[in-house]
Order: C-alpha cells, then structure tokens, then sequence
C-alpha cells in the first residue's frame, strides 16, 4: 500500500518537502561548532621577584602593630620621609630619611591612645607641616567613648606639641583637613568607628586650636574619611566608608559653607563584606577624583580569615555626584588600596596588601598589584607571599628617580607568626 | 483518484511538519547543549582540591560536554562551584542555568545573591525582580530587595517591599529591623521607635534591634531610654543571620574544609554546623584541627562522650599542637575528669613544652587543689612563654586573691590590664575587689568597663551588677 501512496515522484516531492523544512527551521547558517578555545583558568600573573625588599626603621621585635604608614617630605628637606602609627606602643614614628636612602627612626610622639592614622598637613598654616592623629583607644572591640583627635603641632624643626582637640568619643579611626566653610582656616573631617554606635563628624576650627563640632551621621564601623571636591563644584566634600554590618560608602557633598548633604553612593548588602579602606585616585585620568574600595576585613570572624569575595573595585566618579561601582579582582584580605603606576607604562595601577589570609597555605598573597591594561582591565600580579599580615601601604618616590616604591606595614595579632614584618620598603628590581 | 490525490498530499504534509517539529526540537536540543557548554567555560583552579570534588566536576563537564542532561550537570557545578567558594564559575554556570530555566526561581535567585555578594547591586537586583515573580513568597528574596533598594537610596520602594514582607509574616524580625534602619537614616524618630519596639516585641534577644533604639534614643535626646537600650545591647549576642533556606543548605556541597570549619563556627544553627564538621571529619579524617573544632562544638552540645572521642582523636593526630591538648582539657574540666585533666595535661606538656596554654592549665589545676605556690610557679612559666598575653596575671591575681595577698593580686591584675585593657574578666575582678573594699568611685569606674565590654559574659554583668547594689543602693550606678 505504501508503495502505491508513495511513488518515485511522490518520494522525490517528499523528500524535497522535508529538505525545505529543515532549512525553514534551522536556518541556512552553518551549526555553531562546538567551543575549541582553550577553557580558561581566572589568570594570576606570578611576579615575585618584580620589586626587592628589605625593612626599614626600628628591628623588628615581638609582634608589630603597624596600623597606618604614610609617606611625607616632613622636614622638607627634598627627601620623601615615612611616617607611620605603632598601634602598640603607641606612638607616632618617623622614618627620616637622610641622606637618600638611609632612615633612621624617631619617635615623634608617645603615649597615643591606639593611633590608627596619621595625616601630615599643615593646620595652623604657619608653613610647616603638623600631623593629624587618630586615635582609637583600644584597638580591640570596645564600646566606650575612649577615642580620641589629636593634633601634633610642628614648630617648624619637627618638635611637636601635642593638642588634644577632642576625646572621650567613639573610637577615631581617621581624620583629614578641608575647609569646609570657606572661611580660610582648615578644619577636620573625623571618621569614628566605635563599636556599637560610631559617628562622622567635621570639626570647625574656631581658631586657637579649638574646633567645634557637628555632627555629620550616627553610624558605627567608619574605616576612612577622605577630602576632595568630588562633583566639580569647587567645595571640599568628605567621602567616608563605613563598614561592621553597614558595608557603605557615603558622599557627603558641601554647599561651600559647611553644609553637608549625605547619600550613600555604594552599599553591599553583604554584612560580612568586609570593608577595609578607601583611598582617592584619577584611576581613568578623566580629572575626577574615583574612589578605590577594598573589602578584606576577617578580624570579625570566630577564625581570622579571609572570605571568597574579598577583593578591590573602584567607583568611578561620573560627575555631579554619581559613581559607578566597577570590581577590578578578587583578593583574599585585601586592605589598603593604592592607586599608583608601578610600571611606568603610564596607566595607573592599584596596589594592594593582605592583612587577612589563610596564611598557613604557602600559595597564600600578601601583595598585589592589579595591572591596568589603559582601558581599566586590571590583571592581578602576585608581588609576594611573604611577609604576612600586612594591614597598610604607601607608594612614593624616595629615591628621585620617578620609580615609585612602596612601604608596606605589618599588623600581626593572630597567627602564624613565622613571616612577620615591621615596615618593609620595595622597590623595583633592577633589570639583569 | 482525487481521493488517493489528497492522501498523499495530508501524508506528506504530515512527514513534512513531523519533521520540521523533529527539526526544530533538534535545534533548541542543540542550542541549549552550546549554552550549558559555553557557560561552562570557566573553570577554576582545581589544584589542590578534594579528589571526590574534582571528580564530581569532572563528571559534570563531561555531562556538558557530552550533550546529555545540560541543565543537570550545570546546576552540579553551579552549587559545586558555589559552596566551594569559586564565584566567579559559578555566577557564569548559573547565569546559564537562568537563561536555560528562566521559570525556576531558585536559579534567579542564587545568581543575585552571587552578585550582590560581590557588590553587584545593578545586577542583582533585576534577578531579585524576576526571582519574586516566579517565588512571591520566598520572602528571603523580598527582604534582599528592600536592602539592595535601602543601598541605592531608593528608601520608599524599599519600605513598601518591607512591608510587603510583614503582610505575609507580621513576626518578621528582620522586615521590622530593615524597616526601622530605614526610617532612621530617614530621621523619622517615632516610626524607628515603632519598628524596633515591635521587632522586640518578638524576640527581645534580636541585637540589631536593641542597637537601632539606642540610635534612636541617642537622636532624641532620652539619654535614659539609650542607657536602657544599650544595657540590653551589652546583654544579647549577634542576630543571627535571615534564614535562607535555597542558599543555606549549599554548604553540604562544601569540600572546603577551612570554609566547613569557619561556617560550623558562625551560624547558629547547631545541628547544622554539627552536621558541617562531620562531613568535613569525612573528607579529611586525619585532619586534628577539624575534629578539634568537632569536639568543641559537641562540648557545648553536651555530647561529652563523643566530644571527647573528636578531642582525643585530635590529640593523637597532632599531638605538638597544644591546642589540640587544651581543647580536651576544657571538655574534662567541664565533665569533671581531675584524672583525666592531669593525664592530659602531663601528656600535652611532654608533647608541647613551651605551651604557654598547657602552663596556664596546670597552674589552674594546681590553685584547685590548693597547691599555691607550685600553682604560681606554673603561672610565672606562662607567663615568661607567653609574654604579651594577660590571662597568667590574671590567674596568678586569682591564686593571690586566695591567698588574701591583696597587693600583689592588685598588682597582676593591673599588669593584665596593661597588657589587655579589655580583659573581661581582670576588669571584673578589679570591679569586684572594689565592690568588697566599699570603694564605690573605683567600683563604678569599673563596672562601667564591664558594663560596655562586650566580651563579658551576660551572667557575669548581672552578677556584677547585684553585688555592686547590694554593697551601694540600688540605683547608685
């Protein structure tokens, strides 16, 4: 029968019917072959080796709090010098560097309560630089009022006299200068963590080292404050992170006279993000200032350690006020982030330490640096493993050259212990 | 003939369409398989990582690669690739996953959460959109769109899904929090209060709640009212987390043993992080550390009889690693084994000479059995191991205390203060020893330390507390 229902021309139509479906359904294009490019592993350039090393200042004793290193032509000698906080003992050091190439340390001020940052800039503008000191208290959880501002007075051959302009107040985690009031005298962003509760607040200098304040938010878990005018209208605002179960990156815009409107411009909803610092830098050298956010914060955890999301990004600056968040990489207890050119190939690069890794892995990093191809594509470069638990970096030019070199610094309060360091300098390998 | 005519044109008609429908089925066959393969491109670094984990990855690309089964294997290595911490893999799989099953809620809503995890909010939030329109009562989901909104200052949008969130569970604990945090950053004082009372109405262990009404108080000036809300914030440990059942339950897919030991130790579910640590005791049976970490958790189980195998267990495995030593003599101290401490403690300190913890222990059990001056002995020896630690002075400040040497006790006491500012228990001694001498300025400089140290056990603050009224009135504070 079916031979009857289906002659030679039958079949010759039927078949050409089912060709011409075919092609009607899937197209006349080619099939897609199936994927042969190479399956990718997340690439990680290994460049130990790319910068030499070696510690710099006091040797290295016990176990080291360096909380905050910051570089400075403090005597204005024309040789950048190291400044930095030793949250242990207290005190505010200075790596003098003279002649070039030789340091040598001085304590510039002693019985600080906790100084977890330090800022050189000349508040009294009598033309020498003073130092602006945060100061926590107590570097472990507490909930009192213990923190404290203090202004380290330079009387122009870096003797200091310490003012004491406010205390008994939220733990101080950072504090820079602006003049947020245009009334020609620099007054003070504060950035309090706390515990609990925590505050930002700018203090307005009246004069005669008395500062009076206001109260910008009640929040707890402030890390940084940074000065910039950040939406082009001439005026100094304050950027803040503020991290514990917040995780957010505020905006305070001024109007010019001390007033202060506030937005949150970033927020994860991740409590345990982990926000470590901030820091301002051109990244895309557009003349806006963005904004490089680490979160790599593990002191909280029942083990210090790190977290899978940790790692770097950067809010770059559209203009009158918005930001856009972009993640540059991944990296385990990230803190510190640096915006500089380390390679000199005229893109700015971000540099990063780890203060929160699993350091017994051997494989674990504690420098990077994210490579910026000139478009913002940033490729991660091992730096080095060891030394460990490194909480702050700075880049500058010490030696005059225009290479720029960094001092790390390093916080160990929880083990291991074996690859500990003090203040490190790096600079760059010379070529075979 | 016409008949005939027509047959033959319905039944080529037919092979014709049943071809096509073959044609196209083969079609979206294939170009769901070359989805499924092209996000399965990235693959993380496998190096180093569990045999069965590599295995079970293996398998699953193999499946990809194969053709067969593409959603089934993709979502293999999305939860594999999750739960072991490899993000940005698993955010490629399961964005396949989401474009290969746009109906399935759960595939939405684990590709948000990996975005908002790592700050992606633009991303996420669609993803959260999506997901509640599949799930509208996964109300995990919705109290994760009210935070992504809350960060993106959109504060109406979020208060309207928080309130979404409380018609359909009133007691929502969290709903009410995030509704109050919002209305503080609002300044809108009377509906925070609102809010956060509300929250505590139930459940007055809720930490965060207790810390938005102090912020409020603070706002408005009832200092009393903050002091109250703040005694309470002393008193209670951290929320815990919003339960999220489709997310949570990843972790046992974890071969990650770090990360098994790190999230047995934070989530407050107990069977479930008991649950966690034996699956980590099952990929890596000689590992000391995890069956220490076992051991304590069955400890505060009061399951002592298998705490004590796990402790015993890590002792053998690692028995230069004092922690391991230290760990069994907590359990024995708390089931009261003085045999057994002693043992362990002579044992632990031929394996780990220069413990200043296994020092520390034999100095306690020592002042236990009132041998003193060996006890100080012990103390000085932890003391001289450990030098940057506080905890022998304070015990050494104990055995004088036993002693009736006041001074020197003082003394230790103030040296483990200089040391640690914040050691709970020297600023509860130094409290106490105020509290018996009648000086009540010292007394209450100290409690006032107790009191904001969060580190302080609850029992111990009110204990404090009690003696501090019974010795200068109640209401002296």
């Amino acid at each position: 029968m079916v031979n009857r229902l289906i002659s030679r021309r039958w079949g010759l139509l039927l078949g050409w019917g089912v060709v011409t479906a075919g092609l009607l359904v899937n197209g006349c294009r080619r099939a897609e072959p199936v994927a042969t490019q190479q399956e990718n592993v997340i690439p990680t350039v290994e460049d130990i080796g790319y910068l030499k090393s070696g510690p710099v200042g006091a040797p290295l004793e016990g176990r080291p709090w360096i909380a905050h290193v910051t570089a400075v032509d403090l005597d204005h000698d024309g040789l950048m010098d190291i400044v930095a906080c030793d949250a242990k003992a207290n005190t505010v050091i200075w790596l003098r560097q003279s002649p070039r190439g030789h340091f040598v340390e001085t304590v510039l001020a002693a019985n600080l309560p906790a100084p977890v940052h330090v800022e050189a800039v000349d508040i009294d503008q009598d033309g020498d630089l003073d130092l602006l000191v945060a100061c926590m208290g107590e570097i472990m959880p507490n909930n009192g009022k213990i923190g404290s501002v203090i202004i380290l007075e330079n009387d122009g051959h870096e003797h200091f006299t310490k003012h004491v302009i406010a205390e008994n107040i939220a733990r101080v985690t950072d504090v820079r200068a602006g003049d947020f009031n245009g009334d020609g005298k620099l007054d003070l962003a504060v950035g309090q963590f706390g515990y609990d509760q925590g505050e930002i607040r700018w203090m307005e200098n009246m004069g005669n080292w008395e500062f009076k304040s206001h109260i910008l938010l009640n929040r707890s878990g402030t890390v940084n404050v940074c000065v910039a005018d950040m939406n082009g209208d001439h005026t100094p605002d304050i950027v803040a992170a503020v991290s514990q179960e917040w995780e957010e990156i505020y905006l305070f815009e001024n109007d010019g006279h001390g007033n202060f409107t506030s937005k949150i411009i970033y927020g994860s909803t991740n409590e345990d993000y982990g926000t470590s610092g901030i820091s301002l830098c051109d990244l895309n050298r557009d003349g806006r200032p963005d904004i490089l956010y680490t979160n790599g914060d593990g002191f909280d955890y029942a083990q210090p350690g790190s977290r899978p999301w940790h790692g770097v990004q950067w809010l770059e600056n559209l203009g009158n006020g918005a930001f856009k968040f972009h993640r540059i990489g991944d990296f385990k207890g990230a803190y510190s982030p640096v915006g500089v050119d380390l390679d000199g190939d005229g893109a700015t690069d971000v540099v990063v330490v780890s203060a929160f890794n699993e350091w017994s892995d051997p494989q674990a990093v504690s420098l990077m640096y994210f490579k910026n191809d000139g478009h913002m594509n940033f490729t991660p470069h091992v730096l080095a493993r060891s030394p460990t638990h490194l909480l702050t970096c700075v880049a500058a030019d010490f030696d005059g050259t225009g290479q720029p070199a960094l001092v790390t610094g390093g916080f160990h309060a929880y083990p291991p212990w074996d690859k500990m360091s003090r203040l490190m300098l790096w600079r760059k390998n010379p070529s075979p | 003939m016409q008949v005939k005519l027509k047959s033959r044109i319905f039944l080529i008609a037919s092979i014709v369409l049943l071809a096509a429908a073959a044609g196209g089925y083969f079609r979206r066959s294939s170009e769901r398989r070359q989805i499924a393969r092209n996000a399965a491109t990235l693959v993380p670094d496998l190096q180093g990582a569990h045999p069965e984990l590599v295995e079970r990855v293996q398998v699953a690309r193999a499946q990809i690669q194969l053709g067969g089964q593409p959603v089934e294997a993709l979502a293999t290595l999305t939860r594999l690739y999750y739960a072991n911490g490899w993000f940005a893999p698993a955010a490629r799989t399961c964005a396949g996953l989401v474009e290969l099953e746009p109906h399935n809620p759960q595939w939405s809503y684990l590709l948000a959460i990996m975005r908002a995890n790592s700050g992606q909010l633009h991303e996420a939030l669609p993803l959260l959109q999506q997901t509640i329109r599949r799930a509208p009562d996964y109300l995990p989901a919705r109290l994760k769109i009210a935070a992504v909104l809350t960060k993106q200052n959109q504060a109406d949008a979020a208060i309207a899904m928080e309130k979404i969130v409380l018609e359909k569970e009133p007691a929502n604990i969290y709903a009410w929090v995030g509704l109050g945090n919002i209305y503080v950053a609002q300044k809108k004082w009377d509906l925070a209060r609102e809010s956060f009372q509300k929250a505590l109405s139930f459940s007055d262990q809720f930490r965060s709640a207790w810390l938005g009404l102090v912020s409020v108080c603070e706002a408005t000036g009832d200092n009393n009212a903050a002091a109250e809300a703040q005694s309470h914030v002393d008193t209670v440990s951290r929320s815990p987390d919003s339960p999220d059942p489709w997310i949570d339950t990843l972790l046992e897919e974890c071969y990650n043993v770090y990360y098994l030991r790190v999230a047995a130790s934070s989530i407050p579910d107990m069977i479930f992080a008991q649950r966690l640590l034996e699956r980590a005791a099952r990929l890596q049976p000689k590992d000391a550390a995890v069956h220490r970490d076992f051991g304590m958790l069955l400890l505060r189980l009061r399951a002592y009889g298998e705490a004590r195998h796990h402790l015993e267990l890590a002792t053998s495995l690692a028995p230069a690693d004092s922690d391991n030593w230290i760990g069994l003599i907590t359990l024995l101290r708390a089931i009261r084994d003085e045999a057994g401490i002693g043992q362990a403690i002579r044992s632990g300190l031929a394996q780990c000479p220069s413990s200043a913890g296994l020092w520390l222990e034999r100095g306690r059990m020592l002042r236990r059995t009132h041998a003193f001056d060996e006890a100080l002995a012990a103390f000085a020896k932890s003391e001289e191991l450990g030098a940057e630690d506080a905890a022998p002075h304070v015990e050494t400040a104990v055995v004088y205390f036993q002693m009736e040497q006041m001074e020197p006790a003082l003394r230790e006491l103030k040296a483990a203060l200089g040391l640690q500012p914040n050691h709970p228990f020297a600023q509860v001694l130094m409290a106490r020893y105020a509290i018996m001498a009648g000086d009540k300025t010292t007394a209450s400089f100290y409690f006032e330390k107790v009191r904001r140290n969060p580190s302080v056990l609850i029992e111990d603050k009110k204990q404090l507390l009690e003696a501090f009224e019974s010795a200068f009135g109640a209401g002296s504070r």
